[in-house]
């Protein structure tokens, strides 16, 4: 339920979309990442056209998607921290012959939860558990241990304390001073305004414009946002 | 290492014992009850009879086959209705390669006196494809496991009374038949329970098989497969009621079209009895093996104390109920957290 959605991502800035909900910004990622089915465009990631008809072929480009609703397409509720954790990876590697390299996932998903300061105590906690930031990092976990390139964030700070939320800002900004791209859906302005390189405002499925860092501010983008 | 605080903030709950032990209380619970019934109404012991416990598994053992399957198929968030008739049909065709030739009026003439391995393999492989059906109808068609399985059952069972017509198949060579004596079906079915215990804890497909029955969108954003996953587990599922197929057929020395009647009921309630949650995501073999062996010693039970075998139902019946209310109640004081 979009069109026209022209944009560029370039590695290691942050491109904050803006909207109103139901703008088409979810979709426009969820398209990207493989999860709903494209009918029509066109991706390339480094400069290479590719087709991505599943998550699991994005996470092949180096993409990762951290959904927008955690508790629906994120955390799995009776399993433990490093379950919720490990799941992205073991897809890709860290298994022999069917066996998971459980020495060497259990080093990975603890130094990375030490990394992100999530509250828990212990691995085998279940994550239902935990916090709404702690869960949100924990999932951002989830796609660091991957190794992203590209790093599409829906929502990231929705519903957690300020405590973590500051914290996983400067998370996002570390990821793109070491050369990750990143996408940003926010519906805070603050967020939005305060973290990008560059906004792009989207309106009923169109890309109403991309800003600059200077011309982005409160009233520019909300002209654009309800158009 | 966490420091105090820490773990003092997150308020989390005192580690409790895992679910298998009050699984593992409820049938210790249960033989003592009739324990003490068997004093009193027949002045006899009920557990110190190594016979009868032997029996007490043995009755199970194939039961056991099919609920090990079941288990990691409901981990899934799915269900398998067609383990028992799936059992009959592979039963029919393993049967029908283990036949001497003695019996003039073999089904394959040309196939009588083969080596052992012929009918096992023919009768799990049976036993996987419909498994595999299974789940390729619910991985491509979208159609609810409840009736892509359903279908199979009927079908199944139709086709294994097909096969001859309804006619059993007996007199099987000594070779095969010896895969159903003695303690040998006790042996199967706990060797299939180490192997599939170990897949569940330690392995990929393990950890895969629990992601997508707790939440299959994540899975699906974690890069996973699902629908491919899906055929695994339930091709794994039907694999196992062939080989539950196998062994009851050694067992009986026949094949016969109305074999495991209802099983896959029993293989469900050993599961759910066991702790598998029907919403998905939790259960462990170990707790579906303690579940199948309260099945055993019920029905061990109430034969002892020579209760008719209608009032076995219908306790069995009450029983599966309270399992599945017991599972709903952890499941609701979980969301209360």
């Amino acid at each position: 339920m979009f069109e026209n959605v022209n944009f560029d991502l370039r590695a290691g800035e942050i491109l904050g979309v803006a909207g109103l909900v139901g703008s088409g910004r979810t979709n426009v990622a969820e398209t990207i990442y493989g999860v709903t089915p494209a009918t029509g465009g066109s991706i390339s990631v480094f400069g290479e056209t590719v087709e991505i008809k599943t998550p699991a072929e994005a996470m092949g480009h180096g993409m990762a998607l951290l959904t927008e609703d955690r508790k629906d397409t994120g955390l799995f509720m009776m399993l433990d921290i490093q379950e919720n954790m490990q799941i992205a990876l073991l897809s890709q590697d860290h298994v022999k012959a069917g066996f998971v390299a459980e020495s060497a996932v259990s080093k990975l998903c603890t130094e990375m939860s030490e990394a992100l300061r999530v509250k828990t105590p212990g691995m085998n906690e279940r994550i239902e558990n935990l916090s709404g930031g702690n869960q949100q990092k924990v999932l951002i976990g989830r796609w660091l241990l991957t190794k992203p390139r590209i790093l599409i964030l829906d929502e990231p700070t929705r519903g957690i304390d300020v405590g973590a939320k500051a914290e996983i800002h400067k998370l996002i900004t570390k990821l793109a001073g070491e050369g990750v791209a990143v996408l940003m859906i926010s519906s805070e302005m603050p967020e939005v305004l305060g973290m990008s390189d560059r906004v792009m405002v989207m309106h009923e499925g169109h890309v109403t414009g991309i800003l600059d860092r200077a011309e982005a501010d409160q009233v520019s983008v909300m002209r654009l946002a309800s158009n | 290492m966490a420091n105090a605080t820490d773990v003092a903030e997150t308020n989390a709950p005192a580690r409790k014992l895992p679910v298998e032990a009050n699984i593992f209380l409820v049938l210790i619970g249960i033989a003592v009850f009739f324990e003490i019934l068997g004093w009193i109404v027949k002045g006899d012991t009920f557990l110190f009879n190594p016979q009868r416990l032997l029996i007490m598994v043995l009755q199970v053992s194939i039961i056991g086959l099919l609920a090990i399957g079941v288990t990691q198929v409901i981990i899934t968030g799915g269900i398998d209705l067609s383990s028992g008739s799936v059992l009959a049909l592979s039963a029919m065709v393993a049967a029908s390669f283990a036949q001497t030739s003695d019996y003039t009026r073999a089904v394959f003439p040309m196939f009588t006196d083969m080596p052992f391995l012929v009918p096992v393999l023919a009768g799990i492989a049976v036993g996987a494809l419909a498994g595999f059906i299974n789940g390729s109808l619910i991985a491509y068609t979208a159609i609810p496991p409840f009736i892509a399985t359903l279908g199979m059952m009927v079908t199944a069972r139709g086709l294994a009374r097909y096969y001859t017509k309804g006619q059993p198949i007996s007199l099987l060579s000594e070779e095969y038949m010896w895969l159903g004596s003695g303690t040998i079906p006790v042996i199967i079915f706990l060797m299939a329970a180490f192997i599939f215990h170990i897949a569940l804890r330690f392995t990929r497909y393990g950890k895969f098989t629990y992601a997508t029955g707790a939440n299959v969108q994540a899975a699906k954003v974690s890069g996973i497969n699902v629908g491919r996953h899906l055929i695994k587990v339930y091709t794994l599922a039907g694999l196992l009621a062939g080989l539950g197929g196998v062994v009851a057929a050694a067992r009986a020395g026949s094949g016969q079209g109305g074999m495991g009647l209802a099983y896959e009921l029993d293989a469900i309630a050993a599961a759910v009895i066991g702790g598998t949650s029907l919403a998905g995501g939790v259960g462990r073999i170990t707790g579906t093996v303690i579940g199948t062996i309260i099945l055993g010693t019920m029905m061990s039970g109430f034969t002892f104390l020579g209760i008719d075998a209608y009032i076995q139902d219908i306790v069995k019946g009450g029983i599966i109920v309270a399992a599945v209310v017991a599972d709903q109640y952890r499941q609701r004081k979980r969301a209360k957290v």
